[in-house]
């Protein structure tokens, strides 16, 4: 059947239907007969564009260079709230959940870009280089990082399609139909912004500074080569000529870059007044307020989108997650069971599902969760899921279950530090004092932001008369969690202890 | 010495204080005994006279800069002033402890030099030395017989001390030929130093000092400081001195001694007599500061109590504060009534005004206080200086209208008690799923006991597959020949293709390993290591050690792959410890 179908047409279809791999093999045979024809070399362009093209609402993780060497001037002292670093006052219990020094939950939640977040008192080169998981380290810069991943795909794909050097980037900007294939190409595909940037003023030239569409891809060149101001200002010149929803989205990322989230929150709203059956701008609003860790106005917009979006996989996990951290299990379950009715089937799923069921009390559907969750795990997930395990044993309160759960979860995953602690703890329970302090030794080194086995550590240290232990460990522990009621109690013990004169 | 540009940032009025004047690079290193306002002149402008014991010196502040510096013979102890005749047109004298000497200044100039009375000592002791000194007995018999009299109880001298710690023969020989023809002596220091008035209450009565020494005596001088009228000996050594009274007529010292305890002296019945009374105050902890006001003593101690107790020993009040004290001062107000308040600063920068247990007023210093001193400033009657850690010169006055009295405000229960605490509501969904319990509960009991026997089996089925191949981070006991547990960090270091894979390796276990090989374990396609393999000789209880493996990414893409140490247990085929390490993306070099 193909034989009789114009190839040309085939591939637009193929295109249209994305299938792309198909869709630039047959453009290759076609270019292979006659080099010169331009239309299906834009559609083998944008095809090879619209495989590499990467979601740009995403928060990408940034790289070491990005973090050590950013010259952007930020906030130095900023207000509380207005700054991604420094979210409002964290009033919430670190005894529910762990949430590091700017607000956002240390363990069990996954964002890419999210934790992040530069310290305001200056980074140093070691931190830098320590990435979100213990364990493992930053790519050196972002933009490199997407260079190598381009180039990988390069080498591993068709070879050297357009040689870049060659171009004469002039004769394309005056022909819009090309130049609008190639400049996505470059991008995306090249991941070479500076040429993008050569194509894009020159055809901004020629469309008269008019073109919304050149204006955004200015922006986006500037964007990826760090120049955010100029990103900026680029942009709203082209919002003010057309609005469109994508450039809205480019100029969120340039302000979330710029640490200024308020004007990218006010920015969104203004947004989601022109387009609002856009779910894309309420998520973008939802997610910027779960950064800022306002769960309130974060939960309303996620509720907001569901009501437009039915299936957004992100707004319902988020909703189910922050109902289980705020003491309504019964609803996350409801949440997580809609995600399994859309079909999603994933570790991570089951695992959340049957610990909001056993918080629930739903206790034959828990276990056998758990079960299918570990049928599904790979090695980096295994570990949580046996943590989630023992954490469960140790609410039935069969210690040798929990035991041995926490056991095989360490042995999977080496940085599994609340497995360590809790660990310590039934060491404790069977009188082992030297394995119980091996382990919070672990446990502390691994996970500083974990108060503990700092609080763990120092009552045992205290049991066995090493005062001066116990009190740094006490201090340390207050630290992190100020309004401990336990460790407040130690440390008013071991200060009457190290002070008194009898 | 402009102030216009440090004062910018503090506020003018700030509650019943007036801020006059801050200096932050003063560099002023003092106590609060070295600081006096003190009318030098008789002019009635007084001046502020600082001794201090870093570069040992006295600075005289007139107005808002120094006129003076006099350069002083020893480390300042305390400096007290004190008038040594009754005419009108006196000027007063400025004593100067340090060492075991009082230095006495006239008009800014050294006068006379008062010489604490020598200790005295052991007759064992100073037969020994007297021996040594004839030339009857040498070095080495001397030693010994000085050990035989330390063992034997006797109180040694500052010279036997010194001979008794040196090791080396030929050294003991040296200090004894040092010593012959030399007096035998024994100085003692002064701790303390505080005045004491002779017959009136003005401010320019004759008074006499009261000097505190190390060997657990009050002596009290006359007034010109010439020689001792009284003494007292205590049980331990004083620090804190608290003098109020009248020389002729009555007066009482209160002591804060090295041992945490309070005592009192009195006059006795007779002039040149003293009691040592007989209540003796016990404190928790180590006392920081100590004043008197009327009836009652405050004292602030180690565990951030400012505490008050009567004169007669009964302990009236104790307020806990929210660091530890520094110093203290008595602000006194002498208006329509006089009043006595409070000034206590803390280790957080706070100086709070005390009216009783009451308290009146906060205010917040950028630096801590570590010394400060009420009285006449110039021409300004209530002032106060404060000496800041960082070396710093405060000066704030209190406003002519300032109201020391208590406010009634403080009393009564906090006002969140009053606020409803938010519980949230269980949801109609919580109700159903309760329902549902209750009407399948067996069924449910039923299920989720098969489901826990599943699950136990399953994870100790995983429990024994990971110790049989020895995965765990922390090994375990039954590895072979009673091995406790080692742990093993691993954390890559580096850019690529050339990493660092920094290796803690810790026993944490009780007793030593030795002679345990460690490898590396890596995909030879994408990584090079030079040296895979080596053997750790000694690991000592709780002791880390650090290993440092290159490894280099062959691989053209700079693919990333994990990489495995393991530390092997030379007695079985199980693994001690093994640890993993996802290596990053590798840079490439630029060829």
């Amino acid at each position: 059947m193909p034989s009789q179908i114009d190839p040309t047409w085939l591939a637009l279809s193929r295109l249209r239907r994305r299938r792309f791999t198909e869709c630039i093999d047959g453009c290759t045979s076609i270019l292979q007969t006659s080099p010169y024809d331009k239309a299906v070399w834009s559609l083998k362009t944008l095809a090879l564009s619209a495989e590499a093209y990467t979601d740009e609402t995403e928060m990408e993780e940034e790289g070491v260079g990005e973090l050590l060497l950013d010259d952007n001037a930020v906030a130095s002292m900023p207000r509380p709230g207005t700054s991604l670093s420094a979210p409002r006052i964290n009033t919430s219990d670190q005894g529910i959940r762990p949430m590091s020094s700017s607000g956002r939950p240390n363990t069990g939640f996954s964002r890419p870009g999210s934790s992040s977040t530069r310290p305001i008192s200056g980074m140093t080169v070691d931190a830098a280089f320590r990435g979100s998981k213990p364990g493992t380290s930053r790519p050196m810069t972002t933009l490199g990082r997407e260079v190598r991943l381009g180039t990988a795909s390069m080498n591993s794909g068709s070879g050297k399609f357009i040689e870049i050097d060659k171009l004469n980037l002039r004769k394309y900007a005056s022909r819009p139909a090309l130049a609008i294939a190639l400049i996505d190409y470059l991008l995306f595909v090249e991941v070479n912004p500076r040429k993008g940037l050569e194509l894009c003023s020159e055809a901004t030239q020629r469309a008269n500074y008019k073109s919304w569409f050149w204006k955004r891809k200015l922006g986006q060149c500037y964007y990826k080569l760090g120049l955010y101001r100029d990103a900026e200002k680029q942009l709203r010149s082209s919002l003010k000529e057309t609005p469109m929803i994508m450039t809205y989205f480019d100029l969120v990322k340039v302000y979330l870059k710029l640490d200024i989230p308020n004007t990218a929150l006010s920015l969104l709203l203004s947004a989601g007044e022109q387009f609002p059956m856009e779910p894309r701008i309420l998520l973008g609003i939802a997610r910027i307020y779960d950064m800022l860790g306002d769960v309130e106005n974060s939960s309303a917009a996620y509720k907001k989108v569901l009501q437009i979006d039915a299936s957004s996989i992100e707004a319902i996990s988020c909703l189910a997650s922050n109902s289980f951290y705020t003491d309504n299990p019964e609803i996350s379950l409801r949440y997580y069971r809609r995600l399994l009715q859309m079909g999603l089937s994933s570790t991570e799923l089951w695992s959340n599902l049957g610990l909001s069921c056993f918080h629930s009390s739903q206790f034959d559907m828990a276990l056998s969760c758990f079960s299918r969750a570990l049928q599904l795990s790979n090695e980096t997930n295994e570990g949580d899921v046996w943590y989630n395990i023992g954490l469960t044993g140790v609410s039935i309160g069969d210690l040798a279950l929990a035991y041995q759960a926490f056991k095989v979860a360490v042995s999977i995953d080496k940085n599994c530090a609340e497995a360590y602690a809790n660990l310590g703890v039934l060491d404790l329970r069977k009188n082992d004092w030297e394995s119980a302090q091996a382990m919070f030794e672990q446990a502390k080194s691994l996970a500083p932001f974990l108060f503990e086995p700092l609080y763990n550590l120092a009552l045992l240290q205290w049991k066995r008369g090493n005062l001066e232990g116990a009190y740094e460990n006490v201090k340390q522990s207050l630290i992190i969690y100020p309004d401990h009621e336990e460790s407040l109690a130690l440390e008013k013990e071991l200060m009457g202890s190290l002070m008194g004169l009898r | 010495m402009s102030s216009t540009s440090a004062q910018s940032t503090i506020p003018r009025k700030d509650g019943p204080w007036l801020h006059a004047w801050h200096d932050p690079v003063a560099s002023i290193r003092a106590k609060s005994e070295c600081v006096r306002l003190v009318d030098l002149n008789g002019d009635s402008s007084n001046i502020l006279l600082v001794a201090d014991e870093r570069d040992k010196k006295m600075r005289v502040y007139k107005g808002t800069s120094v006129v003076s510096e006099h350069q002083l013979l020893d480390q300042p102890v305390s400096m007290c002033v004190f008038y040594t005749s009754d005419s009108s047109s006196s000027t007063p004298a400025i004593g100067i402890a340090g060492g075991p000497y009082v230095f006495i200044y006239r008009h800014l100039r050294p006068y006379f030099k008062f010489t604490l009375p020598f200790v005295e000592l052991d007759p064992q002791d100073e037969s020994i030395w007297a021996e040594m000194d004839s030339g009857n007995v040498d070095a080495e018999a001397g030693w010994q017989m000085l050990q035989q009299a330390r063992d034997s109880g006797a109180v040694m001298s500052s010279w036997s001390l010194d001979l008794l710690s040196m090791e080396d023969g030929n050294a003991r020989a040296q200090y004894v030929a040092g010593k012959r023809g030399v007096e035998h002596k024994q100085h003692t220091v002064v701790t303390c130093m505080e005045t004491l008035k002779k017959d009136t209450d003005a401010e320019d009565a004759v008074s006499s000092l009261v000097i505190g020494t190390e060997n657990n005596q009050i002596l009290i001088l006359d007034p010109s400081g010439a020689k001792v009228i009284c003494h007292a000996t205590l049980p331990s050594t004083p620090s804190i001195l608290a003098v109020t009274g009248m020389y002729d007529i009555e007066w009482r010292i209160v002591v804060a001694c090295r041992d945490g305890k309070l005592y009192t002296i009195k006059s006795g019945e007779m002039k040149g007599q003293a009691v040592v009374q007989g209540n003796v105050i016990e404190l928790e902890t180590q006392p920081n500061a100590l004043t008197r006001i009327e009836k009652s003593i405050y004292v602030t101690t180690m565990d951030a109590q400012l505490s008050c107790y009567h004169i007669k020993g009964r302990k009236l009040f104790s307020v806990a504060l929210p660091a530890p004290a520094t110093c203290m001062g008595v602000a006194k107000i002498s208006r329509s009534r006089v009043v006595e308040a409070l000034i206590v600063s803390l280790a957080n920068g706070e100086v709070r005004l005390y009216n009783g247990k009451h308290l009146i007023h906060i205010m917040q210093f950028d630096d801590v206080v570590v010394a400060m001193r009420w009285g006449q400033m110039g021409r300004e009657q209530n002032s106060c200086a404060f000496i800041g850690r960082s070396g710093s010169l405060t000066l704030k006055m209190m406003s002519r209208q300032a109201s020391l009295e208590k406010t009634g405000a403080d009393s009564g229960p906090p006002a969140e008690q009053d606020v409803p605490l938010r519980v949230p509501k269980k949801t109609k969904l919580y109700v159903e799923q309760s329902e549902r319990e209750v009407e399948n509960a067996i069924h449910m009991h039923r299920v989720f006991q098969r489901d826990l026997c599943k699950l136990r089996l399953t994870t100790a089925r995983s429990y024994v597959k990971i110790i049989t191949s020895g995965e765990a981070g922390v090994s375990m006991g039954g590895g072979g020949g009673g091995v406790t547990n080692v742990r093993l960090n691993a954390q890559v270091m580096g850019l690529g293709p050339f990493f660092k894979i920094k290796l803690d390796v810790t026993n944490g276990g009780g007793t030593p390993l030795n002679n345990m090989p460690v490898c590396v374990s890596y995909n030879p396609e994408i990584y090079r290591c030079e040296q895979p393999s080596w053997t750790v000789p000694l690991l000592l209880p709780n002791i880390t050690c650090t290993y440092e493996v290159s490894v280099r990414c062959i691989h053209p893409e700079g693919a990333a792959d994990a990489v495995r140490i393991i530390l092997v247990n030379p007695k079985s085929s199980v693994p001690l410890v093994s640890g993993l390490v996802n290596m990053p993306v590798s840079e490439l070099l630029e060829d």
